[in-house]
C-alpha cells in the first residue's frame, strides 16, 4: 500500500469504482483514501467534506491530475451523498411531527367513535 | 374491544412505526429537494397523506418504502405544477442551469447540494435512493415504478453528470471563492 506508482493508483481506484456500481452500495476499500497523498484536487474536495464538518479551514492539494479525476470524483460523490443523508437521519425527530401524529390520532379517535363507525364494521 | 379501542391500539403501533420512519423520510426529502424547510413540509404532507390511507398499507411490508413512495409522488406532482405555473418558453431558466464555459470557474466549486439540484429529477432520486440510503436497485426501482435496469442506468448517468457539473481543476481565485463558501457552510 506504500506504493507511490501513479499507474497502480489508477488501477486500484478503478476497481473501487466498479465495486460501487456492481451492487449499488458504496463500499470503500482500503487504499482508496490513500490517493489523497499524491493525487490532485479531487481528493482535496473530499477532504472539504470532512473539514467542513469539523469547521476547519479548507486546504487545497497538489496540481490536478486529469486522468484520476473522474474516478476519484465518484468516490467523493458517494461520500458526500451519504454524509448529507446520514446527518439528517441522525437528527432527533422534530416536535412538529410528533404533535402532528398526536393530532391525527385524536382526529381518528373522535371520528371513529362517532360518524365513522359503519365503515369500520364492513 | 370496541371499535374505538381497536382503532386506538392499531393507531399506537402504526404511530410508533411512523415515528421511527421519520428520520429516513426527512433525509430522503432533504436530499431530493435540497432545502430543509421545504423538506419538512414534504414530510408533513406525507405523514398526513399516509395516515389518511393507512388502510391501503399492507402490514408486514416495508413501511419506509411505502412512505418514500408517497413523498415522491407529492414531490413529483408539485414539481410538475411548478413547471406549469412558471413556464420557460425561451429557455431562460434552462440556460441558467447549463453553465457556459466562462462560468465554469464557479461550477467546479458548486456546493454539492447545488450540483445535486441541477440533476434531472429521475437521476437525482435514483442516486439518493441507491447511493445514499443504501437501497438495492430493486427496492429503489419499486419506489420509482421502473425496472431495476432503468434504475441502474439512472444512477450511472447521475454520477457522470455530477462529475461534469463539479469537475474542473481549481485556480487560486476559485480556491478563494470555495473557501468563502465553506466558511458560510460551517457557520450554519
Amino acid at each position: 500500500m506504500g506504493n507511490k506508482n501513479p499507474e497502480n493508483t489508477v488501477a486500484r481506484a478503478k476497481a473501487d469504482d466498479d465495486a460501487f456500481a456492481s451492487d449499488g452500495r458504496y463500499s470503500p476499500r482500503p487504499g482508496a483514501r490513500q490517493l489523497e497523498t499524491y493525487s490532485g484536487w479531487v481528493m482535496t474536495r473530499d477532504e472539504f467534506g470532512d473539514r467542513r464538518r469539523a469547521g476547519g479551514e479548507a486546504r487545497c492539494g497538489a496540481k490536478p491530475v486529469q486522468r484520476r479525476r473522474s474516478v476519484e470524483f465518484q468516490d467523493s460523490i458517494g461520500k458526500e451523498l451519504r454524509n448529507l443523508y446520514d446527518d439528517v437521519v441522525a437528527q432527533p425527530v422534530p416536535d412538529r411531527f410528533l404533535k402532528l401524529l398526536n393530532q391525527l390520532e385524536t382526529n381518528v379517535l373522535s371520528s371513529s367513535a362517532t360518524a365513522d363507525a359503519p365503515r369500520k364494521s364492513e | 374491544m370496541t371499535a374505538s379501542e381497536e382503532a386506538h391500539s392499531a393507531g399506537q403501533g402504526l404511530k410508533a412505526e411512523l415515528v421511527s420512519a421519520i428520520p429516513s423520510l426527512r433525509a430522503f426529502a432533504v436530499s431530493i429537494c435540497g432545502n430543509s424547510d421545504r423538506a419538512d413540509d414534504l414530510v408533513q404532507e406525507t405523514l398526513v397523506k399516509a395516515w389518511g390511507s393507512l388502510a391501503t398499507f399492507s402490514e408486514g411490508t416495508n413501511l419506509t418504502a411505502w412512505l418514500f413512495t408517497i413523498l415522491r409522488n407529492i414531490y413529483y406532482s408539485e414539481y410538475r405544477k411548478r413547471r406549469r405555473e412558471a413556464p420557460d418558453p425561451d429557455g431562460v431558466i434552462a440556460a441558467k442551469l447549463v453553465a457556459p464555459e466562462s462560468q465554469h470557474a464557479h461550477m467546479d466549486f458548486l456546493d454539492f447540494r447545488d450540483a445535486m439540484q441541477k440533476l434531472p429529477l429521475d437521476q437525482r432520486e435514483a442516486l439518493i435512493l441507491v447511493a445514499a440510503s443504501g437501497m438495492s436497485y430493486e427496492e429503489a426501482a419499486e419506489i420509482c415504478g421502473c425496472a431495476p435496469g432503468t434504475m441502474k442506468s439512472r444512477v450511472n448517468r447521475a454520477r457522470n453528470r455530477l462529475s461534469e457539473l463539479m469537475a474542473a481543476p481549481p485556480t487560486a481565485e476559485r480556491r478563494e471563492w470555495a473557501a468563502e463558501q465553506l466558511s458560510e457552510v460551517s457557520r450554519d
